[in-house]
């Protein structure tokens, strides 16, 4: 099984208006997923139909390398976080999970001490929940997510709202959980910055329509700093960088050659350029920041 | 399907409004009863009968059926015993409880659409209609305990206002009233379980309910008058009524099936509303 999520042109239609057009998701086990995407983009109606909350207009998908009927049946595996945390103000942080126990026939004692623990919840006692934080409930909502031993947890904007600390908290969270127990998470944000320290791939939603899946390397390489070269020849090019020990660089077309490192040898590279007989049409350090990547991709810069 | 039952009755106890819908019985039967004592005591002075009643009469057919609340005191209880099965009947008859099964099922049943815990279990089965059975369940208990609150809080209260006028003339007619009665109370609170997953809004289903309960529907039913359809004899809200005045064994029976079938119906448009419709 190469992915333990995949969705087959999803689709999902209210009314006149496609709310999610002819997704296509690749999430393969292990992976941190990030969704990344405006307010309205279509993320939470992704997730609520990979949660089993919404149906598809159309489109299928394979979860656990399971199709159709098959698929519904393990949903069991997932554990979800959808919008706000769903939880009974009048009760304890205990009780609400005891009540999901319950319900999926998971013994309560022992699993909702070590969940508890997990998200830093384990002494909030009888205390009511309507007397958390904000960060309390968010992290009482992954706590939700997480019962049952999940092999995949939806989380939807889960740091939305919070203060600083309550994000460096969740994140810790995740991160500890994707690491220790190899749960593979699929979390939506507008905020990339945020994403981009945690997830592992990309997937960039604009008006329902998946524009970009990547990599966390990907785009990283797309958004870091690089020495873009512009020649005649790339090919020759390549052998007279090489010969500068540079390894890290990427032949985008026949023209042009990107370069990761020794970014302040720009000038050093010309010159040995120049000596090979090789001409230069242009050559820049470039730098695209992680929010005007994805401005850019969105047609944020226009449109925002 | 016994995980969720466990889940909903854990819900059911834990709940606040659980245990304040028992108080309430409770006051409610003491309320009704010392009332009905009250009255007794004024028509075994001559005055005119007190009844507890709000509203006013609808039809007049043999059957008292009117808007609003209403219990009858019987003239017998004046001078005479009181017979234990027809002090709960007509307490039972006067809709009173139909007001408390709407407010406790409508806050129950919104509760997890409210808060969105719904969002944290809905997904993980399957089929979702079993939600639908389980709480269907788990009200059924709930009404069954108050039914049983009322019981007891009414042979209590029953002692201590009529002392050994307090009868219990037949066990069976008292066990015919507290079934019959249970049954169109259950069929009725699926009415409510159903339109507080049609509508999901606790305030739209609770005054629904309520108007049910006070016979508003009384309106509509006049209307099969016209296709000579004698549509009370069917309705959950007159029948209750209707039940603590008609001995007809025939007539209970189509009672008793006309409220099987509301409640399968209820129960069964709320299972498809819920397997069909996406989790908001």
């Amino acid at each position: 099984m190469e992915y333990l999520l995949t969705t087959n042109h999803l689709s999902k239609q209210y009314g006149k208006q496609k709310a999610v057009d002819n997704v296509c998701l690749h999430v393969k086990k292990g992976e941190i997923y990030g969704l990344i995407g405006r307010n309205g983009a279509g993320k939470t109606t992704i997730l609520k139909m990979l949660s089993g909350l919404a149906a598809p207009t159309n489109g299928v998908f394979s979860l656990f390398g399971k199709d159709g009927k098959e698929s519904r049946e393990l949903r069991g595996r997932i554990g979800t976080l959808i919008e706000n945390p769903g939880i009974y103000a009048n009760m304890s942080a205990y009780e609400n999970l005891k009540i999901k126990c319950l319900a999926m026939g998971v013994p309560a004692k022992g699993t909702i001490e070590e969940v508890l623990k997990i998200v830093g919840l384990e002494k909030t006692g009888k205390k009511r929940v309507k007397n958390f934080s904000l960060g309390m409930k968010q992290r009482l909502g992954i706590a939700l997510a997480l019962i049952g031993n999940p092999d995949l947890v939806i989380l939807d904007e889960p740091i939305n709202g919070l203060d600083p600390q309550g994000i460096v908290e969740v994140r810790a969270v995740i991160e500890t959980l994707n690491k220790e127990q190899g749960i593979t998470f699929i979390i939506s944000s507008h905020i990339l910055e945020e994403l981009s320290k945690i997830a592992t791939k990309y997937g960039i939603i604009h008006n329902g329509v998946l524009l970009q899946e990547m990599t966390a390397e990907q785009l990283m390489e797309k958004c870091g700093e690089y020495i873009e070269l512009r020649t005649q020849d790339a090919k020759q090019a390549c052998t007279v960088i090489e010969s500068m020990g540079i390894t890290k660089y990427k032949v985008v077309d026949a023209e042009t050659i990107q370069i990761y490192e020794q970014l302040q040898e720009s000038g050093t590279i010309a010159l040995r350029l120049a000596e090979r007989g090789i001409a230069i049409k242009g050559i820049i350090v470039k730098n695209e920041a992680l929010e005007d990547y994805y401005l850019n991709l969105t047609g944020g810069a226009v449109n925002a | 399907m016994l995980n969720l039952l466990k889940m909903d009755l854990y819900r059911l106890f834990r709940s606040s409004t659980t245990w304040i819908m028992l108080l309430v019985t409770v006051g409610m039967a003491v309320f009704g009863v010392s009332m009905t004592k009250y009255d007794a005591s004024n028509m075994e002075q001559g005055a005119d009968s007190m009844a507890t009643e709000i509203g006013a009469d609808v039809s007049d057919d043999g059957v008292n059926l009117n808007f609003g609340i209403s219990a009858t005191t019987l003239p017998e209880w004046a001078t005479g015993d009181v017979d234990f099965a027809d002090l709960v009947n007509t307490q039972v008859g006067s809709g009173l409880f139909l007001i408390v099964v709407s407010i406790f099922v409508t806050l129950f049943v919104c509760a997890e659409h409210k808060n969105g815990y719904i969002k944290n279990i809905a997904g993980q089965f399957p089929n979702r209609g079993v939600l639908i059975v389980s709480k269907a369940v788990a009200i059924g208990a709930q009404v069954l305990a108050m039914f049983l609150v009322l019981f007891v809080t009414m042979f209590v209260t029953g002692k201590i206002c009529f002392g050994d006028k307090l009868v219990l003339n037949s066990v069976g007619k008292l066990f015919t009233v507290l079934g019959g009665q249970f049954v169109l109370h259950y069929a009725f609170a699926g009415v409510i379980l159903c339109l507080g997953v049609l509508f999901r809004s606790s305030a739209l289903s609770m005054t629904i309910g309520i108007l049910i309960s006070c016979k508003l529907t009384s309106l509509l039913y006049m209307l099969g008058n016209k296709f000579s359809l004698d549509l009370t004899r069917y309705a959950l809200e007159t029948n209750v009524t209707r039940f603590s005045m008609i001995t007809d064994r025939k007539e209970i029976l189509v009672m008793m099936l006309s409220a099987a079938v509301i409640f399968a119906v209820t129960i069964g448009t709320s299972i498809i509303v819920m397997q069909k419709r996406d989790v908001r």
